[in-house]
């Protein structure tokens, strides 16, 4: 790539010049001219990064059949009002180490997950994601291994694995599923040596091992690596889910743990078990909390590739 | 549900005073949701007004495009005040305060300078101008007696 390429490519949707104009924003807007400005820019995003909302119109079509077009473009809408609040708010935690108030919806889970020796966190690209794996390691004062999709822009990826390091003081270590068989034995030797793995289950990105399950109604592909890292390390699966419930205020959400146990049957039809149950968790999530649902990839065109 | 990391409080030293004479305590923070939105969507309107003002665009249409306008002039503004920020560390007159402090003072005189415009003009939104200086004015009251009571309480 030339370097006058280079340089226009800072400036694409998902470039790098936007996400230092966060953070630069964050620390030389004070807090009460966010919402303003985050309502234009949301603005901004919703008609420049077409093919994203394209996506989520798609899928909200999935999600809620009976809303026509007109409300779910105002709904696509509320789902990038959201994720502008959501990275700004890991922005403000990352740079000012701002407070923020959360709840805990299964709290006994949550003291079940930060005591397990060694588990699987499988979430979804929902809420603040990023925020929640810092104030996990805060709060439990443990490691967490996160293992996510490289952004598509090397500037951007870098500026990314920063801002992760920066706000998880060193406790979230970041992972990218395209590093291939390397990644399942490294991740299989933490899962066994006592660590927490953090994986996003809702879509497949790249050439990673796939799974089928069914998500309102519909056949999608999903990755496998979680299902079957659990079977052969014997942990549990943890649903979790860190919603975004108001200014600067979340929601962590765990659901009952997902266990992945080998019986005398096909290993398949286990993992299938275990994924048929995942499906029904993140449908029910994403049924409740859709305006955070950031799959800005389409759902259905995912199982066509796969 | 299980809640943690609870806070409290306000930013603008009239909602401290306020909650100082209510429950005792005016610690500043920045966690309150409704001084983030009511504070940033008046200072909008105010440097709306203002604007529509000076280009005397009356129409829906252009009052449209003002909207937008008045966005881009907010981002251009917050960045020649960090420039002037930036000054104020060169020149070392400002060491310890935090660049959105500096840039809420600044920002504090450039909506007053706008709601004075407004009430010097022959126009309904002279009343959105008075409103807003008054506010300032019970805000800089505050922000004294919360200092002197602060000197008080640490004799």
């Amino acid at each position: 790539m030339s370097s006058r390429v280079r340089f226009f490519h800072r400036f694409a949707v998902r470039g790098v010049f936007w996400r230092e104009y966060l953070d630069w924003a964050i620390v030389n807007a004070p807090f009460y001219m966010h919402f303003v400005l985050l309502c234009f820019w949301t603005l901004f995003f919703f008609f420049f990064a077409a093919p994203a909302r394209r996506a989520v119109v798609a899928n909200l079509r999935i999600v809620l059949p009976h809303s026509s077009w007109l409300m779910n473009q105002v709904r696509a809408f509320q789902v990038f009002y959201n994720f502008a609040w959501t990275i700004t708010d890991a922005a403000v935690h990352k740079l000012t180490k701002a407070a923020f108030r959360y709840e805990i919806v299964g709290a006994h889970l949550l003291d079940e997950l930060g005591a397990a020796r060694g588990a699987i966190v499988l979430t979804a690209h929902m809420g603040s994601y990023d925020l929640g794996a810092a104030l996990f390691a805060e709060k439990f004062n443990r490691q967490i291994r996160m293992v996510r999709a490289p952004e598509p822009d090397q500037q951007t990826e870098q500026h990314l694995r920063a801002s992760l390091a920066r706000a998880g003081e060193g406790a979230v270590k970041v992972d990218y599923n395209t590093a291939g068989a390397l990644l399942s034995f490294d991740l299989l030797n933490a899962l066994r040596a006592g660590e927490i793995v953090s994986i996003q289950g809702d879509r497949v990105i790249g050439n990673i091992a796939q799974t089928r399950g069914a998500l309102f109604g519909r056949k999608v592909s999903l990755p496998a690596g979680p299902f079957m890292l659990a079977q052969i390390a014997g942990v549990a699966i943890f649903p979790l889910f860190v919603v975004r419930l108001g200014y600067r205020r979340y929601g962590i959400v765990i659901r009952e743990p997902i266990q992945v146990v080998r019986t005398n049957a096909d290993r398949t039809q286990d993992i299938d078990a275990a994924v048929a149950e995942w499906c029904g968790t993140l449908e029910s999530i994403v049924t409740e909390h859709w305006r955070q649902w950031f799959a800005f990839t389409p759902l259905v065109a995912a199982v066509r590739n796969g | 549900m299980d809640s943690a990391n609870g806070q409290g409080g306000f930013y603008f030293a009239l909602l401290r005073l306020i909650a100082r004479l209510r429950h005792g305590t005016a610690a500043r923070s920045e966690s309150n949701a409704a001084e983030a939105y009511v504070v940033g969507a008046s200072i909008f309107l105010l440097s709306f007004v203002f604007l529509s003002i000076c280009v005397g665009w009356r129409s829906p249409p252009l009052l449209l495009l003002l909207l937008f306008a008045t966005w881009i002039f907010w981002v251009l503004l917050l960045y020649a005040n960090s420039l002037i920020v930036r000054v104020t560390r060169i020149t070392r007159v400002a060491r310890t305060c935090t660049n959105s402090r500096l840039q809420s003072t600044l920002i504090g005189f450039e909506s007053t300078g706008f709601a004075i415009v407004l009430v010097a003009h022959r126009d309904p939104a002279r009343v959105l101008g008075a409103l807003w200086l008054v506010v300032v004015a019970a805000n800089l009251v505050a922000a004294l007696l919360l200092a002197a009571w602060q000197r008080s309480d640490s004799r």
